[in-house]
């Protein structure tokens, strides 16, 4: 696929933003990742990219829009790169998302409807922002999009699945938020003493799986011994 | 065998910082690192450090720490009261103290922020290749009977160690201070009388600032709906729904929904450093 020419300009004199005027879709996000890789071993520099827009960050050295441009000829998208799709078991309900039955109340769906839409698709990360290890996922079922709550928890637990207007997603660390909680999964999302403190890279997907309190507890168990491996299979 | 130091009081709000946290904000991981960068450079040259070398920032009032061992140390950025054992210690003065020593900062005037730059640098652990102190992923302040290792000191070996002192103070201006800013990638969306509102308003800071953010307390009268979450950079400035400016510092996130009206130049961002509530600004348009 080949993405229209984006606007080139400077973020002050500390970045320089390249945005593309298309909707947000899987195949910008492919090309947008390889703008990113090319850009950042070309340039030398650090390279953040969300929906539509990417950000080169100072320092760097000192590139023109036109350089950009011509950088841009040569981006090549890889066909063959091989995304992970990682599976990411949550307990539902429970005592773990306290939003859950009122949530679902509100959607006039059961709790099990409700949990069955929410496992069901295959979740696109777009890219990881906000807090370290927080994934931006595309593809929440439309009957389950939900305003943000109207007053923030002060405290949300880490590992916490949370709706929040048309996204889903998981608090990776404890925090404020104003999200909906409906469940929690005991694996870690970031951890500063591993090689890659987040296994998730753009472009890979995901998708929960509803389990048990005693699931829970056992992957828990292993994810505090270093033994839980992901469940991951590549596409 | 390497000196440390001791926390005795923690002060009201003290951290480990150096250059910051480069290459992880793909993973949300936000810069970090000294807010007044110029003090903890010149604090660094001082003590003949390494460049990146770790040193104590200290906000509003000081900490209270023992030397361990014989060290030199230099207090940089805004003036501060302070003691070693008896005797006053003026900032940009370099001095030795002996081991059980005992520094006691105390109230942080004119500026928010002071440096302790220790010759050999502090040696706390190091996170995703940076020592800066960021909760979650370090601590978020130094506590109480805190032990910290100092590595090895270089002081006196250098012609660097005659940096003038004077310059280690990082002035204030009196009254209204101009920021030099850029137009940010959301400021087009903003109306004439907007605008106009927004360079040719002095706006004051609120009591809401810290490393993440500082907010301004005049609101602008805005309609502007919020974005589709974009990259972010120390130095953007935001407009909530309420018509709030946030200036993001260091330790903000790396991505937002809100707009972007303005980008602080990095000059306005070394002014900004030392200014807390109540302090009063003017935007310029580079």
């Amino acid at each position: 696929m080949t993405a229209s020419v984006p606007k080139i300009r400077p973020l002050g004199d500390t970045g320089t933003l390249l945005q593309w005027e298309e909707t947000p879709s899987e195949q910008l996000l492919h090309y947008m990742i390889a703008v990113k890789k090319h850009l950042s071993e070309q340039l030398q520099c650090e390279v953040v990219h969300t929906y539509t827009e990417l950000l080169l960050k100072k320092p760097s050295p000192t590139v023109t829009a036109s350089e950009i441009k011509k950088l841009l000829e040569t981006v090549e998208v890889e066909t063959t790169v091989r995304r992970k799709l990682f599976t990411i078991p949550v307990c539902y309900g429970r005592g773990y998302g306290e939003d859950l039955e009122a949530l679902a109340l509100m959607k006039q769906l059961s709790v099990k409807e409700f949990i069955a839409m929410h496992t069901a698709p295959e979740y696109l990360i777009y890219f990881i922002g906000f807090l370290p290890g927080f994934l931006y996922l595309d593809g929440l079922h439309e009957r389950l999009v939900t305003p943000r709550k109207a007053t923030p928890r002060l405290k949300v637990t880490s590992g916490s699945v949370a709706i929040g207007g048309n996204h889903t997603g998981i608090y990776p660390q404890e925090s404020p938020g104003g999200w909906h909680i409906i469940g929690r999964t005991p694996i870690d999302l970031f951890d500063v003493r591993r090689q890659e403190p987040s296994p998730f890279k753009a472009g890979d997907k995901i998708r929960f799986e509803a389990i048990s309190i005693t699931t829970f507890q056992k992957i828990k168990r292993q994810v505090e011994n270093g033994i839980y491996n992901y469940n991951v299979k590549v596409f | 065998m390497s000196g440390a130091i001791t926390i005795l009081q923690p002060g009201i709000y003290t951290t480990v910082q150096d250059e910051g946290r480069r290459g992880y904000a793909h993973l949300g991981v936000p810069e970090s690192g000294a807010i007044d960068k110029r003090a903890m450079r010149l604090g660094n040259q001082l003590m003949n450090n390494p460049e990146g070398s770790a040193v104590l920032e200290i906000t509003l009032v000081g900490p209270t720490i023992r030397f361990e061992s014989g060290t030199h140390f230099v207090l940089t950025g805004s003036q501060v009261t302070a003691f070693l054992d008896e005797v006053a210690i003026d900032v940009g003065e370099t001095a030795f103290a002996k081991a059980n020593q005992i520094l006691s900062i105390k109230k942080i005037h004119p500026g928010i922020r002071t440096y302790l730059c220790i010759a050999g640098g502090l040696q706390t652990e190091k996170v995703l290749n940076s020592r800066s102190y960021y909760a979650p992923l370090t601590q978020a302040t130094v506590v109480k009977n805190q032990q910290i290792t100092l590595g090895k000191s270089n002081y006196g070996t250098s012609k660097f160690t005659k940096v003038r002192s004077q310059k280690a103070v990082t002035g204030l201006k009196i009254g209204v201070a101009t920021i030099p800013v850029f137009r940010g990638p959301e400021y087009e969306a903003l109306t004439t009388a907007q605008r106009e509102e927004l360079l040719n308003t002095i706006f004051s800071i609120s009591k809401n600032w810290n490393r993440m953010a500082i907010q301004i307390l005049e609101p602008l009268d805005n309609k502007l709906k919020a974005i589709r979450t974009s990259p972010v950079l120390p130095g953007t400035v935001q407009l909530t729904p309420s018509g709030t400016q946030i200036i993001l510092c260091n330790d903000c996130q790396t991505t937002g929904g809100y707009p972007r009206i303005l980008q602080v130049s990095k000059k306005g961002m070394q002014l900004l450093s030392q200014m807390g509530a109540g302090k009063s600004l003017k935007w310029e348009l580079v």
